[in-house]
């Protein structure tokens, strides 16, 4: 770069405008939960208590919730997308893989409130009627679905709808990743007398760490998902090792908690520790999947 | 004699490979200097270095001087540099976003050349005569240039550069992916135009050379080995690279 | 494995894959009829005047408008489409021109990790800084929590905006005399004008369609339309969410209502972007 390049500087300053942000919201987050590691330590996360009263707040039905949740949700979207990743890129003709895939495309377009909602009151009433019932009946010997399910609103419930409202998005990073595949790889197998399913085969090898990376990525949106979650767990604070209970996760306790916790003391650090185990969580998960990708793709084109 | 550009001693590297290395010229006026050697001998980084368009390439070196009109290139705020020197590269690259009007009447409203709109129809009037694309071009002034073809485009790209009166018009090989016919027009259209402006052209055609040239340099491998006017040149070539060069065996 | 056997396999593997496929696309088309079923009977009782009336309360029979969200929601959105796009022309124009720097990697990385901050925690955060030094909830809020919730999106998609120009038109401008700014204008802003423009109204559909960063910024004004910048306001999807969490009946009507409505505001976008790259193809 030459000297006296000013507009070098002038466009700077705006362009770590976001840089800025990031750092005084981690700033933030960590010195106002700083005081509830310090004073409660261990009993923060293994406690299942939160009574502003006796001044006993404990994170583990929100912590155990929200790691649910976002297994949950990895569960349902893993398979469907990868799925769409063949349907779009080879398997449907053309002008069809290209409706389905603008399909999916508008399906990321829906505000997650309308997941939410859709969720909550019609998905969560017809899988407690039929899905969950069922499996209370053949399965409560499983601990997952030892409950009787009350209501749809539950712990499945949500992942379920989680991962649904993340198709699209896991869909399109690995649409994308397979499209970026050289076609002489897919050619070989075809050329050597491999079966579709067989190159698939082939195909999700060379594409392990894209996969591993979407999972990352998508397990990174989860775990902060807020509307989706609070509108379909349940809302209720206990640690539960049974799907079918309703529960909380750290965003929904956050969504309940937060404008009362500035009147309790020691509330808001408590809260606020919550948010940062979260957010650290889900920030090196962003991150190691963003380096994971562009790893991935070097060795590609390389 | 005076010489418009001036280099002495250019060297250049791009990413620790030098491209220049030790390049001496002078550029006289009105006329037009013709700029030949193998691929890779750096002709291209030539030109780029002339109007300081290889400050974009972040890892370029660049080492010696190089004058333009008196006045070392670095002593020129670059913006003002290239509307004096214009480049006009070897694939035609009309912004497709405008229609053939805009294409030529953009680069002179943005640099003040015109400003009324009667002086910028007649400018650009002007400039596509100047290329012979007038005819072709008047009816459709206000369609986008993709319905041009490949030559008509190239032309539409120096009408673009000639519209700002340029002291210096580079032109890196604007006609190698050309039919015959726009070849000749251009070739043409460079003859009368020497007459306002300083030419270089870099060129692989020795008939294009020996057609419109003055002057020439050979580049071989990052040097000038052989320059002169063009008749004498070509009838005695002193070094092997230029006999190659002609014969197009290079 | 025998002939026949792989062929049997390769059969059920397209089967599963189809079926799975299918499954994934099944709730875009129950969640679009769900909303259609439930959110038209509101719409079509009250017509017009859903988004003219104040909403309802808990007892009332009539079940009211959504003027004061449908407001909020336009005016936040708006604000912060506009800035965040703003900020994301100049990020991905540095990030474009000095494409080799480490800097501009640094800013990559930033913005994609972005993603990782829940929104929520964006709400939190602007609540601590904006909201307690204002005193209240209000609009204004409201719009920096989502501006900052939504400027992922926008620096991705103007980044590739303009990374999708070609270098050689942007070495043409340059070689004309453009200055840098020009050269933003003219040749980033004016060849890839469709990707511009898909990328700041897929940044209107994120804004429009965030509910968490809205959560303890906005407030939740119900008694009047509209009553300035900073004052409480209101907005459809935070409308949608606080009325689904709520115990009554007439709100769950509301509810479903505004999401039809918001649906409709999300789709018209979606629309024109279809229209934009299509033209764009010809």
């Amino acid at each position: 770069m030459r000297k006296g390049d000013r507009a070098f500087y002038l466009l700077l300053v705006p362009s770590l405008f976001s840089s800025a942000i990031l750092m005084l919201i981690l700033i933030h987050v960590t010195t106002v939960s700083l005081p509830a590691f310090v004073d409660r330590g261990l009993s923060l996360l293994t406690s299942v208590m939160w009574s502003p009263p006796t001044q006993d707040y404990g994170l583990l039905p929100a912590l155990v919730g929200t790691i649910l949740t976002s297994l949950i949700s990895i569960v349902v979207v893993t398979p469907i997308s990868l799925s769409i990743m063949f349907l779009v890129g080879d398997l449907l003709p053309r002008g069809l893989s290209r409706v389905f895939h603008r399909l999916v495309e508008v399906m990321g377009a829906l505000p997650t409130v309308i997941y939410g909602l859709w969720g909550g009151f019609t998905l969560s009433r017809f899988l407690h009627g039929t899905v969950y019932t069922w499996l209370h009946d053949y399965l409560s010997y499983i601990p997952l679905f030892s409950c009787r399910p009350l209501s749809g609103q539950n712990i499945l419930t949500a992942g379920v709808v989680l991962g649904i409202s993340m198709i699209p998005y896991a869909s399109s990073l690995l649409i994308e990743g397979y499209r970026a595949i050289p076609s002489r790889y897919i050619e070989t197998a075809y050329s050597l007398g491999f079966y579709r399913f067989e190159t698939y085969g082939l195909v999700t090898s060379i594409m392990k760490p894209l996969l591993i990376a979407s999972i990352m990525l998508s397990m990174s949106r989860a775990l902060g998902e807020t509307t989706i979650v609070a509108l379909t767990i349940g809302n209720a604070y206990v640690a539960s090792p049974c799907l079918l209970s309703p529960g909380i996760t750290v965003s929904a306790w956050i969504v309940s908690q937060f404008e009362s916790a500035f009147i309790y003391p020691g509330a808001l650090p408590a809260l606020y520790a919550g948010a940062l185990l979260v957010m650290v969580l889900s920030l090196l998960l962003s991150f190691l999947g963003i380096m994971l990708i562009s790893k991935w793709r070097g060795v590609i084109y390389g | 004699m005076s010489c418009v550009v001036e280099a002495r001693d250019l060297v250049v590297r791009l990413g620790g490979r030098t491209v220049l290395s030790g390049v001496n010229l002078c550029i006289k006026h009105n006329s037009i200097s013709v700029i030949m050697g193998p691929s890779g001998s750096g002709k291209s980084t030539l030109l780029r270095v002339i109007n300081r368009l290889i400050e974009l390439n972040p890892e370029a070196e660049v080492s010696g001087r190089v004058v333009i009109m008196g006045k070392d290139i670095y002593e020129w705020d670059p913006y003002e540099l290239r509307r004096y020197v214009v480049l006009v590269q070897q694939e035609p690259t009309p912004f497709p976003n405008l229609s053939i009007f805009d294409n030529v009447a953009l680069p002179a409203k943005l640099n003040g050349v015109a400003r009324s709109r009667e002086e910028v129809e007649k400018l650009v009037r002007w400039a596509l005569e100047k290329v012979m694309l007038w005819d072709e071009v008047k009816d459709r002034l206000r369609k986008p240039p993709t319905v041009l073809s490949g030559g008509q485009r190239q032309r539409l790209c120096i009408a673009r550069a000639l519209v700002l009166r340029p002291e210096v018009l580079l032109l890196d090989e604007p006609t190698a992916n050309i039919d015959p016919a726009n070849t000749l027009k251009i070739e043409e259209s460079l003859k009368e135009l020497k007459e306002d402006m300083t030419i270089v052209l870099v060129t692989h055609m020795p008939h294009q050379a020996a057609r419109v040239g003055d002057f020439i340099y050979v580049l071989y491998n990052g040097k000038i080995i052989e320059e002169g006017p063009v008749g004498e040149v070509f009838l005695h070539p002193r070094h092997e690279v230029t006999t190659k060069l002609l014969e197009r065996v290079l | 494995m025998g002939r026949s056997t792989r062929k049997a396999i390769n059969l059920l593997v397209i089967a599963v894959i189809v079926a799975l496929g299918v499954l994934g696309l099944l709730p875009l088309i129950w969640l679009l009829y769900s909303t259609a079923v439930n959110g038209l009977p509101p719409l079509l009782e009250k017509g017009l005047s859903f988004i003219t009336d104040l909403p309802p309360t808990p007892m009332s029979t009539d079940i009211g408008g959504i003027a004061p969200a449908l407001v909020g929601t336009l005016i936040s959105s708006s604000i912060a489409t506009l800035l965040a796009v703003v900020s994301a022309v100049i990020s991905s124009l540095f990030t474009r021109e000095y494409m080799y720097s480490r800097i501009s990697g640094f800013i990559e990385a930033v913005v994609r990790s972005f993603n990782g901050i829940p929104t929520i925690i964006v709400s939190m955060y602007v609540y601590t800084t904006v909201v307690l030094w204002m005193g209240e909830p209000n609009v204004v809020a409201a719009s920096i929590a989502l501006l900052i919730a939504v400027l992922p999106t926008a620096h991705y998609y103007l980044s590739s905006a303009l990374r999708s120009v070609e270098e050689r038109y942007r070495e043409a401008a340059l070689s004309l005399g453009f200055r840098r700014i020009h050269v933003l204008r003219y040749v980033y802003l004016g060849v890839a004008r469709r990707q511009v423009a898909s990328g700041i109204l897929m940044t209107f559909i994120r804004a429009v369609g965030e509910t968490a960063p809205l959560l303890f910024t906005m407030g939740f004004l119900t008694n009047s339309v509209f009553q300035g910048l900073n004052r409480p306001g209101n907005a459809i999807s935070l409308l949608i969410f606080i009325y689904a969490l709520s115990p009554y009946t007439n709100y769950h009507t509301v509810a479903w209502g505004a999401a039809l409505l918001l649906l409709i505001l999300v789709l018209i976008p979606v629309l024109l972007i279809e229209v934009l790259v299509k033209e764009a193809r010809k």
